[in-house]
């Protein structure tokens, strides 16, 4: 299925996404629901464990007994690293070092949910109902269970891995969303705290999914690691000639 | 100065007023949460004891506020729902309703959230005893493997119900996030001789109700508010059997009742008791003699009843489909002495249990029976017999003769008997499409009684063949297992 | 460089002790804790167009934030929940203390947009600081103060308002969130930089 190379790669491999539209959950204009996407490059699968492990091992302030506090909690690396599973126990600014170090970049919210509608046969599955209870099913699994490999799975049409099912993950702006604060400047503050509030300026109160991923992120500070929260890089669309 | 005062009075008050007298003053208020900061934290902080349903800390016997420390911690993991029933629960404290936090009116509450290092969901706290906007839930969101803290002091008295708000809400709180907090009046509750915490939710799966297996929450079912199990303290069972809440005759019992939701409204009653005291809504004032309470979901009440008859009293959501389809059922047994001037033995209530609940011995012993390896074909079609009443005399007829044209006959079928493994398949998996029983066609629709174990199936079909004439050898669980496995389930099957 | 001057004044031995020395004692030369902001390297260019190192501020109570120079609302009422705190302290705490804003939006936020901010703000050039830095490390810093922003589609921006008390060695040391709330924290912890040994 995939190229012979691509479990030695070091890191993943970009694919192209080309660009289009989508409604991100908090548009941040509710009267244009709709935002435009660029194309871009993403990595088929998120970074593994033996990957990161190479970075560290290049990298050596990205130890986790070197590692700045103020850019990794306790936590960060505290399972072993090796293997072909999804690195998780990252931080956003070591998973940001990643990519920099490999020339690319950490995707964007909106990059990220975009790729991710997409199922192994079209572009946008977002709406289908069975994907939409499988996608449930998975958020609903504690973390404690062992992480699959990378690319066990079809890829989707862009010829991506594990957008779903196997952890989350990190995008370049995750702390977009404004909440707890102070709504003066009509934003969309203290939405997802608060019961039901997290509804009303939402597209789309029926994909729970989406309103997961969204929570989950908004959760996070630069410096948190969980178990189940790896990454994997992006990268513009190659210019063209 | 008493706050209390009892409606008897007060009603006394009103009948005997002469049609011309002045408008009787208001009823004396407790003053609200205006009333409620009894000034700061006296001596050292205490740590909150935390229950478990159905136990309830003691009461916190203190005469002044306190700064009180709660930690709780947020897990989630899979329990049974119901018997071979897997859900995984989002929890307060590792089990649902969430563990039960008690404090005094005017303690000031330094409460930590701990997120379980393998949750996957970010998740917080919403205590609708909090006064101050969100109740916590703003300044407990916490992401996974870490840990929240806020402080807040409790205004008003009362009982409460807490609950995660993290969106999307509906699915926090459908996981089982959610239980209860008592903020008891400065002079305390008064005294009674049992404690218990109850508290009630409603749950959504993918399969259909007791479908075995590890079942998924169905957003859709949830939306549609169409429950698949409504349940006491988070599982079928938990109040049931040997986790039935006790008390003995002559004894005053307190329950704390909660209703986390996330849809449904309960109709809390006890077959065989009178509630004498209800507060309702959880708050200060108390209605007497009470037969049923609304509870809200996110509400609570606490009943009270002074118990005199022994015998087994059942815990109901009187909207009854819910007692006996999907779950909405606890027991207390109360032991003593009998009371015949006050309870002969007939109750409605209870005759209307006595097909379910009370002849379900034979089940148990079977199924105890099985597992020692020494189950008999007697135990199996006594149990089976009961099984059968429950699950297939609705169709067939408690005769095993069906009716005619559209219910095959189980006594005497020459289908049934012949093939043993063929019957199982039809219990397990339906059947549909003409069938010939005793020359006669019938072609209908039976639905596959995906809610029976194996065992059930066992029981039941060495029941049915060796009943009405019919002398076949007993079917064992194991075979059963055999063809459930080998078969292909008929699409549909789970829905 | 604010720095260097000070350094060149403590130089000038022939200055009677009282009159030179800071209201705070001096910028300890032992290495940075490990979660001190002042540990980043942020390119930083003030209102003036000259280079500013956050370490500079070593051995002053700072508060710090970020804003955007066009920010119509928000922004002004922040820098004024600064200047209430200000006159909320003594006189030797206000002298102490530094106020460090950053820009959210470096596309716009040139030099002369921030000296032009500066002057509407009214702040004290000498203890204020609005600086910018490159896209990067906006989200960086803004990681690092908690602080969650977004571009809106009409050029105004969503952002939280976080005031962050640095103390002497540049740890975060308290944290207001919200407009127009309560600065009693941040005070407390501002005091304790001053007079604390
Ligand atoms: C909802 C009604 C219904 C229930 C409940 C039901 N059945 Fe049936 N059963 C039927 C119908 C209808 C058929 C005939 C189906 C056909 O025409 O294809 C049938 C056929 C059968 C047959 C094969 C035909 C025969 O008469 O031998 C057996 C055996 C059987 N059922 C056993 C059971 C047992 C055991 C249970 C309880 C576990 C049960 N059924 C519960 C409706 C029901
Ligand atoms: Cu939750």
């Amino acid at each position: 299925m995939f190229p012979w190379w691509a479990g030695i790669a070091w890191g993943g491999t970009l694919v192209a996404v080309p660009g289009g539209t989508y409604e991100p959950l908090y548009p941040p204009d509710p009267d244009r629901p709709v935002v435009e996407v660029a194309s871009f490059r993403l990595d088929d699968a998120p970074v593994t464990a033996s990957e990161f492990a190479d970075f560290v091992a290049a990298h050596p302030k990205w130890r986790r007994d070197a590692v700045s506090p103020l850019f990794a909690d306790a936590g960060y690396l505290s399972t072993p690293l090796g293997g072909d599973q999804p690195v998780t126990r990252v931080s956003w600014f070591a998973a940001r070092a990643y990519c920099t170090s490999q020339g690319k970049r950490l995707p964007t919210e909106d990059e990220w949910e975009f790729a991710a509608r997409a199922s192994e046969t079209s572009i946008d599955a977002s709406h289908d109902p069975e994907r939409l209870a499988l996608l449930l099913g998975w958020y609903g699994q504690p973390a404690s269970a062992e992480l699959a490999p990378v690319r066990a799975g079809d890829p989707n049409v862009y010829g991506v891995h594990d957008m779903h099912g196997l952890v989350w993950e990190w995008v370049e702006d995750f702390n977009n969303t404004l909440f707890g604060t102070d709504g003066r400047e009509g934003g969309d503050d203290e939405t997802l705290r608060f019961c039901g509030a997290g509804t009303l300026s939402a597209t789309d109160v029926s994909d729970y999914a989406r309103f997961m991923r969204v929570a989950f992120r908004s959760s996070l500070k630069g410096s948190y690691t969980t178990p189940s929260l790896g990454f994997r890089c992006a990268a513009d669309a190659e210019e063209v000639r | 100065m008493s706050r209390l005062i009892s409606p008897v009075l007060m009603l006394a008050v009103f009948a005997c007023a002469p049609a011309e007298a002045p408008a009787p003053p208001a009823p004396e208020t407790t003053g609200g949460s205006a009333a409620g900061d009894l000034g700061p934290p006296q001596g050292e902080p205490i740590h909150a004891v935390l229950t478990h349903a159905p136990e309830v800390p003691p009461p916190t016997g203190r005469s002044a506020p306190a700064k009180v420390i709660v930690e709780l911690e947020v897990e989630e993991k899979v329990m049974p729902i119901s018997e071979g029933v897997d859900y995984t629960f989002w929890t307060f404290g590792g089990e649902v309703p969430g563990s039960f936090i008690r404090i005094r009116q005017g303690d000031t509450v330094e409460f930590h959230l701990q997120n379980h290092p393998d949750s996957k969901m970010p998740h917080n706290i919403d205590l609708h005893a909090v006064t101050g906007p969100g109740g916590g839930a703003a300044s407990s969101f916490t992401a996974p493997g870490h840990e929240s803290q806020f402080t807040f002091k409790a205004l008003n008295e009362g009982l409460y119900v807490y609950h995660c708000a993290t969106a999307p809400v509906g699915m926090h709180i459908a996981n089982g996030m959610y239980g209860l907090i008592l903020v008891e009046p400065p002079e305390g509750l008064p005294p009674v001789d049992r404690e218990y915490y109850v508290m009630q939710g409603d749950f959504y799966t993918v399969g259909k109700y007791r479908e075995k297996g590890l079942q998924p929450f169905d957003m859709q079912k949830a939306i549609e508010e169409n429950a698949t199990y409504v349940l006491f303290n988070g599982s079928e069972g938990a109040l049931v059997g040997d986790n039935a809440i006790t008390a003995e005759v002559g004894e005053t019992v307190r329950l704390y009742v909660g209703n986390g939701g996330p849809n449904l409204v309960s109709s809390f009653h006890v077959i065989g008791e009178i509630f004498d005291k209800v507060y309702y809504e959880g708050g200060t004032r108390f209605q007497e003699n009470v037969q049923t309470t609304l509870i809200p979901a996110g509400g609570a009440a606490m009943v009270e009843f002074y118990v005199e008859a022994p015998g087994t009293y059942i815990l109901v959501d009187h909207s009854i489909f819910r007692a006996f389809n999907k779950g909405a059922l606890g027991m207390m047994k109360v032991e003593g002495d009998d009371a015949l001037d006050i309870y002969s033995g007939k109750e409605v209530d209870s005759v209307y249990l006595a097909d379910k609940v009370e002849p379900s011995a034979p089940i148990g012993e079977a199924t105890a029976a099985a597992a020692k390896g020494a189950l008999t074909k007697a135990q199996q079609v006594e149990a089976g017999g009961i099984l059968f009443k429950g699950t297939c005399s609705t169709c067939h007829q408690d005769s095993g003769a069906g009716v005619k044209g559209v219910f095959p006959p189980l006594a005497g079928s020459d289908y049934l008997m012949a093939d043993k493994a063929r019957a199982i398949g039809v219990v397990i998996n339906g059947l549909n499409g003409p069938v010939t029983v005793n020359g006669e066609e019938y072609n209908s629709v039976m639905p596959p009684m995906s809610q029976l174990n194996d065992d059930e199936v066992a029981n039941i079909l060495t029941y049915v063949r060796n009943s009405w004439g019919n002398e076949g050898d007993a079917v064992s669980a194991e075979e059963v297992a055999k063809v459930r496995a080998t078969s292909e389930r008929p699409a549909g099957a789970a829905h | 460089m604010r720095v260097l001057a000070l350094t060149l004044l403590l130089s000038c031995g022939g200055l009677p002790d009282s009159q030179v020395q800071p209201p705070v004692p001096l910028p300890s030369q032992a290495a940075l804790p490990a979660d001190s902001l002042y540990t980043l390297d942020l390119p930083l260019t003030d209102s003036r167009g000259e280079v500013v190192e956050l370490r500079e501020f070593r051995g002053h109570p700072a508060v710090i934030s970020m804003f955007y120079a066009s920010c119509p609302m928000a922004c002004p009422m922040l820098v004024g929940d600064v200047q209430r705190l200000e006159a909320q302290l003594g006189e030797d705490e206000r002298q102490a203390l530094r106020v460090v804003l950053v820009s959210l939006d470096p596309k716009r936020d040139d030099t002369e947009a921030l000296a032009d901010a500066a002057g509407r703000y009214g702040v004290d050039p000498e203890r204020w600081v609005l600086a910018r830095t490159d896209a990067e490390h906006v989200r960086v810093l803004a990681a690092l103060l908690d602080i969650q922003y977004r571009d809106l589609p009409n050029g105004e921006m969503n952002h939280s308002s976080i005031l962050t008390v640095l103390d002497r060695d540049g740890r975060a040391v308290a944290r207001r969130d919200g407009l127009g709330a309560d600065n009693a924290p941040l005070i407390a912890a501002i005091r304790k930089e001053v007079h604390d040994e």
